[in-house]
């Protein structure tokens, strides 16, 4: 069982605009903003570009503007019959076209309501402007009408249970009064704000009301709390690699490789042979440093090798356990080489233990010598003995390798569940079509790296970086290994379009690009 | 999440490489040892004691022996899982907790094996014969044994620590084992520079131990136990022997190495001691140059 400290909240970095909208539907929707955007209620003629079921909402309500100078959003209210509210205060008519523009940030909170806002309108709307909340997070639905106490926290006997880590284990508590609620903050490192009003010791909570625990948004919402449960901000790996050579600088191994993936990736390398995948993943190791930077969770990693090495794991193409061992006492071993005593009782290592084998199913083979597996289920040992330290960071050189297309299958399920916990894993594969879901024919990989050889320097370069589509479309393929077909040189049977590739995705990236 | 500590790592490697052992059937090198400890006994056993020459052959063998066993033990033992101490020693292992744990498994064999050849040694090598300096020459004796065949344990993980995998060990190991016997200084006198390396090798001290334990130095030459055993005659008349001690050979110098003193036995035990300790950290070295990128 992982025990985390609680870490001190830090704003996120900038992401794109996104705008909560809750309604009388009470669903919420998360939506991109995408440069200037009307906002109003649905109705049968012209349609806003944000619309609402609101009989309390103008047809045009109001406006966002974007502002690209300086890359931020204006909010005016179109003069509206009810006004919107913004943290609280009324936005005024400032001449006949509306109001004035108002200059939003993180946070804000904006309101279509009736002026007793503590006792807001059944179609009353709320909007939260945001600047750091994924557009992909997930938005959980709370009902509160049988409880009269609501706890909130990391830890595991809470009612509501967060995954931010900024969050305290025993953050706060909700308590229903005849009004409403009161949140006590239960001294948190973090503190509690309710309508962007910081809390000391306690606040009356009414309905609409918005309180921020870190990272983590809740709105009352009536009988329900909306609240979102954002990943830990710890997985991301940024690889940017000016060059690696060999032979003291007479040999470029790899030039100009750049990219980002995020825990929750399930990453693809594709490369023709001699294009540097193992170079890449070597540097990406820190085995063979390269001229460049690995930057993880916000360190580089060659500046912080020895702190940061064993967040990086590596399943080789070819096993590194000792064969005469069982598969119980190797993984055994590794808990109590990295689990140290004072967190980790004998009986959390073995509840892990069982949890990984379990997970990635060879409970059964536990008592199994290593030798007596197959090569499947050794390479299912290796994944479990990696997952043992709480790695960031997966990197699988040909989990597949060796096996049938059945178990190649399962092999990629099985990586990408550990991917799903917040985890990277990348993975070189010359079999990617057979990582897919069987129930959709989707691929299990949410980005591909591909790297080619260039005929003008020898070296391995960035042929593309995107998701599964992208990178069917960028190469104009059906299947991800026919990627191979297109870069590989004639003589391995390729189409021998490597420069092609490079320089097309080159010419991509130069090109200006609006999210 | 921390990483643990050495001493608890040292634990977790030394029950690993034990229980691994066993199943790789570890007893087979104390049948090894008795097999190699009987045939040196039985070939040199008589001759113990009887004359310098022929006792100090005989110790000149069971040195060999005891380095030729104790080698063979852990030549392979690191080197064949190099590729595993990389992966290992990013998840978090300490280098010196490994080679810890594997010169404690290894002083725990050893320690079978010394016993093994030391019972042999006792039926047919007659250290009741030998004299004592100490405490019991049996102890003393089993001691020195003992220290080499565990020195050349450790000598045997350096070596593998060193190589890249189990062909170049087995390679280099030939050589380490000639040079033992060459610099031990039983087969050639040794002088210059071959005299200062020999300090550095355990045969050179294995054999200081033994020759000062059994007085080595005290021993009559061959030539003149054959002079006294053939009763010489002068004008028909045998010659009392007491007439011929004057006339007997003698070493000239006596080899100070084999000195019958305490001090002398100590400083050879220390000294195999220090190789050994040297050893284990030049294989800790060795160790974290090869996965220094890790």
């Amino acid at each position: 069982m992982e025990i985390q400290r609680t870490v001190y909240y830090q704003p996120a970095p900038q992401l794109p605009a996104t705008l909560l909208v809750i309604d009388c539907t009470c669903r919420p929707k998360l939506i991109p903003l995408k440069g200037d955007m009307s906002f109003g209620r649905i109705y049968d003629g012209e349609l806003c570009d944000i619309t609402v079921k609101s009989a309390i909402t103008g047809r045009h309500h109001g406006e966002f503007i974007y502002d690209d100078s300086e890359g931020v959003y204006y909010y005016i209210d179109n003069n509206s019959l009810n006004g919107t509210y913004i943290n609280g205060t009324k936005l005024e008519k400032f001449n006949e076209r509306g109001s004035r523009a108002f200059r939003l940030t993180d946070g804000d909170i904006l309101r279509v309501d009736r002026k007793t806002l503590e006792k807001p309108h059944p179609e009353a709307v709320i909007m939260i402007y945001c600047t750091s909340v994924r557009y992909d997070e997930s938005w959980k639905l709370f009902d509160t009408r049988r409880l009269v106490n609501i706890t909130i926290g990391r830890g595991e006997n809470n009612v509501i249970r967060l995954t931010d880590i900024a969050a305290s284990r025993e953050h706060a508590v909700l308590r229903r009064n005849p009004n409403g609620w009161t949140v006590f903050d239960n001294n948190s490192q973090n503190g509690i704000s309710v309508n962007g009003r910081g809390v000391n010791g306690s606040s009356h909570v009414s309905d609409h009301d918005v309180l921020k625990l870190a990272n983590t948004t809740i709105i009352v919402f009536g009988n329900t709390l909306i609240f979102n449960n954002p990943k830990e901000s710890t997985g991301n790996l940024v690889v940017r690699i000016d060059r690696k050579t060999v032979d003291f600088g007479r040999k470029t191994l790899l030039r100009d490789i750049g990219f980002q993936v995020d825990s929750g990736d399930f990453v693809l390398i594709l490369g023709g042979s001699g294009a540097g995948k193992t170079t890449l993943v070597k540097a990406i190791l820190g085995d063979g440093k390269a001229e460049g930077r690995i930057i993880l969770n916000g360190q580089n990693l060659y500046e912080n090798f020895k702190s940061l090495k064993s967040q990086i794991g590596l399943v080789p193409q070819f096993l590194t356990l000792r064969v005469n061992d069982s598969v119980k006492s190797t993984l055994m071993d590794i808990a109590d080489i990295k689990l140290d005593r004072k967190n980790y009782s004998k009986e959390d290592k073995l509840r892990r233990i069982n949890e990984i084998m379990e997970k990635v199913g060879i409970t059964n083979l536990q008592n199994h010598l290593i030798r007596q597996l197959s090569g499947g289920q050794k390479k299912k040992v290796s994944v479990a003995y990696q997952l043992v330290g709480f790695q960031k960071v997966f990197i699988c050189d040909e989990p597949d390798s060796g096996l049938d297309a059945a178990s190649r299958t399962q092999q990629m399920e099985i990586l990408k569940e550990i991917s799903q916990n917040d985890k990277i894993v990348m993975v070189i594969s010359h079999e990617p079509d057979d990582a897919i879901n069987v129930d959709t024919g989707e691929s299990l990989f949410t980005k591909v790296v591909v790297l080619a050889k260039s005929s003008k320097d020898n070296a391995g370069h960035l042929a593309f970086f995107g998701n599964v589509e992208d990178a069917k479309a960028h190469f104009g393929v059906k299947k991800l290994q026919d990627i191979m077909i297109e870069i590989n040189p004639p003589y391995e049977g390729g189409k021998g379009k490597a420069d092609y590739y490079i320089d097309k995705y080159l010419a991509s990236q130069r090109r200006p690009r609006y999210e | 999440m921390n990483d643990t500590s050495f001493g608890t790592q040292t634990g977790v490697y030394f029950k690993k490489i034990a229980r691994i052992s066993m199943r790789e059937k570890a007893w087979k090198y104390l049948i090894f040892a008795a097999i190699i400890g009987s045939i040196v006994v039985f070939i040199v056993g008589k001759n113990m004691f009887k004359t310098y020459e022929q006792t100090n052959s005989g110790f000149f063998t069971l040195a060999s022996a005891c380095i030729w066993i104790g080698i063979f033990n852990s030549i392979q033992s690191i080197c064949k899982e190099h590729e595993i101490v990389r992966a290992e020693y990013r998840q978090g292992m300490k280098l010196s907790a490994y080679i810890a744990a594997h010169t404690l498994w290894q002083a725990l064999l050893c320690l079978a094996e010394s016993l093994v050849v030391f019972i042999l040694c006792c039926i047919n090598m007659h250290f009741d014969k030998s004299p004592s300096l100490m405490a019991s020459a049996y102890v003393e004796n089993f001691i020195t044994i003992y220290l080499l065949t565990f020195g050349a344990a450790v000598l045997g993980l350096m070596i593998s620590s060193i190589s890249g995998n189990p062909t170049t060990a087995m390679t280099i190991m030939p050589f380490v084992l000639i040079v033992q016997l060459i610099l031990s200084g039983v087969l050639f006198k040794l002088s210059g520079a071959s005299e200062f390396f020999s300090n550095f090798t355990l045969s050179k001290w294995g054999m200081s131990a033994f020759g000062a334990e059994s007085d080595l130095n005290k021993l009559d030459l061959t030539i003149n136990a054959r002079l006294l055993s053939e009763q010489p005659m002068r004008y028909n008349y045998p010659i009392d022997p007491n007439t011929l001690q004057p006339m007997m050979l003698k070493l000239d110098p006596p080899n100070k190495f084999y000195n019958h003193e305490v001090g002398r036995l100590l400083l050879a035990w220390l000294v195999c001691i220090a190789i050994t300790a040297f050893n284990a950290v030049v294989s800790v070295v060795a160790l974290m140059f090869k996965n220094r990128d890790s």
